[in-house]
């Protein structure tokens, strides 16, 4: 692809409209049939423009407000330099502060890590989405304005840049640009980590300025820790969804029993994305029939928080990942289970197992599971029947950064693919050298402004192109093809992404989680996954 | 001869401090990157302890060797380089080989100095076979480092993405380390083939006795070395020191809490640290166990 310099470092800080304009000529190209060019992009209004933050690539993430005055910019970016310290305090930021410092001390700007973003793939290389490009104005910054000497040495070295509201509303959004697939450390040499470096500006601004995507915050964890759940829904509404599920099921298979809730002493606490209850129903269904037929002594929660397994303070704030985390833990500690199972759900999965396994005291340490792993064990154990012709349409799937690249789970699922799905085939390329589906840390919940195109038409196109390849040759909408991704944001990106690009419409192209195909393969029950 | 004392002084306490400041640091939360290699059986395909049901009850399975193997391809081979940006690997791998080599020269060097000083060298044959092997590691060494900073520099020269991305301070580095190689190439060409007056400069380094007269390449090369010494702990070149924590530390620490007591006594140390942050939702001065009980 032909290379494009619209901007560097060094005009991060300087006054401007926007940054970057994105052209839909100017993105990566999509296999046929998604070989046209997108319409124009909207990008942002003229009365949105006024009011908001947009002078990066004229959207909004975070849906920041243009401050009213010149003392409230000051104040804002003295409140960013004061966080900036304690970011770079061991006291402050002892969760991280050593990935931080190694990856701020050692870049080489090599620019390996390019490459691998599909972010600035898909984007047509445009030097703001490059993962560096972020780390060294954040470094530039700490070395003009925290360092002895930093004004001249920056002017000497020609690494100077002005430190503005402008800059730091600027950084906020640019935090917002990544999905922290991590998929660039995984390239570099040094072990360089520009995707903790974004987590890293997001900290800054949501644990000392108070600024953070409405979505993940407001409605996110505080939701979730007030009202029981990121969804808004509590728990008498929760019991009423279980109800409704129970009645559903029955409907669908013939099956009649009760889930369990809040039984204690049973071995197993399952804990759902509670996004599933509302947007796909058939996933906790289906994992409640695979369950109820292995004969798992389990159990879900009606506590606060104890069914919904989300815990967004992964992508944003060290603070709220901890009360989330605690909140699961003593959940399970009460409800007296064995250990509790993460269901289909990436960040569900990192964040309890493996983020918040260093803050949980001997008491709070509750044994956490995948349900890739338990659902292993239970279909390769062959302890329930099931028939693969039941799933004989092409199937591929998608792994989901959290599970795969930063757990490491990455054979369980295709162990059970292997077993129920005849067509299945891999993604190029796949496993921990995945593309992350875009809608990553966070960005397949945040539907506000003007957003979600951007979502669609850069940080999505990637995975957009992988599922078409992985179907290429029968994309006839004549076939129906199914993607299989065990992961609720995924799951919600990929179906904004099918309906951005038209897909289903197009080439009857269909998502679903892994549990869905595995009692679509149950012989005795009519088919669980509708194609209409 | 006091410049090249002072150098080694300053690269070894400012690599130290350097070390320190990384090993000091407080235990960070996981934040692992598969593959870890060693993961026993798994690592082949990026797999982890976690695909086992009930982890926990089951004994840990790691692999030292296929640690060490990963470990030796990334130091001696830069794979990491060699799968994700091959053009830059080209020019890489022999500037790396080029350092290696060199410094193994001067292992060499030294060891033969030291002989010299003992007076078991003379003419004998291992000592002419030590010579032999001294000037062949420093000739491929001075070749390999030579041409690979020059490609590097014009790579990041010619490449629009690097250029654009490149501050001034690369430029600097890249050059800094070309001088040294191409001053100490000069000097082994023009009047020091056989490294025996440099060997003579190092025996009285090690003797602590008066330097030898020496010609002026040679001391512009040692004055260059010891500059290059001086200038690389506080310079982003400590990431040779930086990738043993990058990756041990970081990428690959899958260590998990099954309730050690040491690593229970870090958490707790760790949670019990003030909250400075002062967001509305976090406001406080109480320790991280207690925030983390707050809702607000």
């Amino acid at each position: 692809m032909e290379e494009k310099r619209q901007t560097n470092e060094r005009d991060f800080g300087r006054p401007a409209d926007q940054l970057l304009e994105l052209r839909p000529e100017d993105l990566m190209p999509l296999p046929p049939p998604m070989d046209g060019p997108l319409p124009p992009l909207k990008g942002v209004n003229p009365a949105r423009r006024q009011a908001l933050e947009t002078s990066l690539d004229g959207y909004s993430a975070i849906g920041l407000q243009k401050p009213a005055t010149k003392e409230e910019e000051d104040a804002l970016v003295s409140k960013f330099l004061e966080g900036l310290q304690k970011l770079l305090s061991q006291d402050d930021n002892w969760s991280f502060w050593q990935p931080l410092m190694l990856s701020l001390d050692n870049c080489t700007h090599c620019q390996t890590c390019a490459e691998a973003c599909h972010i600035y793939e898909a984007s047509g290389r445009q030097e703001i989405y490059r993962p560096a490009y972020r780390s060294e104005v954040l470094r530039r910054i700490i070395r003009k304005y925290l360092s002895p000497g930093g004004r001249l040495r920056a002017k000497l070295t020609g690494s100077d840049i002005d430190l503005n509201w402008g800059t730091v509303a600027r950084l906020a959004e640019l935090a917002y640009r990544c999905n922290l697939c991590r998929r660039c450390a995984q390239a570099c040499p040094i072990g360089v980590d520009n995707g903790l470096v974004a987590h890293e500006i997001r900290k800054l601004f949501s644990q000392e300025m108070g600024i953070a995507p409405k979505e993940l915050h407001e409605l996110g964890t505080v939701q979730q820790l007030r009202a029981g759940s990121s969804t808004g829904m509590t728990p008498p509404a929760l019991l009423d969804n279980i109800q409704f599920m129970e009645e559903d099921v029955e409907e669908r298979t013939g099956l009649r029993f009760k889930w369990p809730v809040d039984r204690e002493g049973a071995d197993i606490l399952l804990i759902h994305n509670a996004g599933e209850f509302l947007a796909w129903p058939e996933n906790p269904e289906a994992f409640a029939i695979i369950f109820e037929r292995a004969g798992l002594s389990y159990t879900l929660s009606s506590d606060l928080v104890g069914y919904d397994g989300v815990n967004y303070g992964v992508w944003y704030d060290d603070v709220q990942l901890a009360r989330v985390a605690l909140r699961h833990a003593e959940i399970a500690k009460k409800l007296r289970v064995k250990k509790i199972v993460i269901g289909e759900c990436g960040h569900a999965h990192k964040a309890l197992s493996v983020t918040a396994d260093r803050i949980f005291a001997a008491e709070y340490n509750v044994p956490r599971e995948s349900c890739l792993t338990l659902l292993d064990s239970i279909v390769s154990g062959d302890r329930l029947e099931l028939d693969p012709s039941r799933n004989d349409f092409p199937v591929t799937l998608h792994d989901p950064c959290n599970i795969v690249r930063l757990m490491g789970i990455v054979e369980p699922q295709r162990r059970i693919l292997r077993r129920i799905a005849p067509r299945f085939r891999e993604m190029t390329p796949h496993g921990v050298d995945n593309y992350c589906c875009g809608g990553g840390s966070g960005f397949a919940i945040m539907q506000g402004i003007n957003f979600p195109e951007w979502r669609g038409a850069v940080s999505g196109r990637m995975k957009m192109k992988q599922i078409l390849d992985a179907f290429e040759g029968e994309l006839d909408p004549s076939i129906p093809k199914y993607v299989c991704a065990p992961c609720s944001n995924c799951k919600g990106q990929i179906r904004d992404l099918l309906a951005f690009y038209n897909a289903t419409e197009e080439c009857n192209i269909r998502y679903g989680g892994l549990v869905e195909l595995i009692v679509n393969a149950m012989p005795d029950l009519p088919p669980f996954i509708g194609w209409s | 001869m006091a410049l090249a004392y002072l150098a080694l002084a300053v690269c070894a306490i400012g690599t130290i401090l350097r070390v320190l400041k990384y090993t000091r640091a407080p235990m960070h939360l996981r934040w692992e990157l598969y593959p870890v290699p060693h993961e026993k059986g798994k690592s082949q395909y990026g797999g982890s302890y976690f695909e086992e049901v009930e982890w926990w009850t089951r004994p840990r399975e790691t692999s030292l060797t296929g640690e060490i193997r990963a470990m030796l391809e990334e130091m001696l081979l830069i794979r990491s380089l060699w799968r994700h940006n091959r053009p830059q690997w080209y020019a890489s791998l022999p500037f790396h080989a080029g350092i290696y080599l060199l410094f193994g020269f001067t292992l060499l060097l030294g060891v033969a100095a030291a002989a010299e000083a003992l007076g078991i060298a003379d003419n004998t044959p291992w000592f002419q076979w030590l010579q032999a092997i001294t000037a062949l590691v420093g000739a491929v060494g001075l070749a390999s480092g030579t041409l690979g900073a020059c490609a590097l520099l014009w790579h990041r020269l010619t490449d629009a993405r690097l250029r654009s991305s490149s501050t001034p301070i690369d430029y600097v580095n890249l050059l800094v380390v070309l001088s040294v190689f191409m001053s100490a190439g000069l000097a082994a060409i023009t009047v020091d083939p056989t490294f025996s007056q440099l060997r003579a400069f190092l025996r009285g380094a090690m003797t602590l006795s008066p330097p030898p007269q020496l010609p002026a390449a040679i001391a512009a090369q040692i004055v260059l070395a010891s500059a290059f010494l001086v200038y690389l702990p506080f310079s982003h070149m400590t990431h040779f020191v930086a990738k043993y924590f990058t990756y041990h530390q970081v990428r690959w620490d899958d260590a998990p809490n099954l309730n050690d007591p040491k690593m229970i006594a870090r958490i707790q140390a760790n949670l019990s640290r003030p909250v400075g942050w002062s967001a509305p939702h976090i406001q406080s001065s109480k320790s991280w166990a207690e925030v983390a009980r707050e809702v607000k």
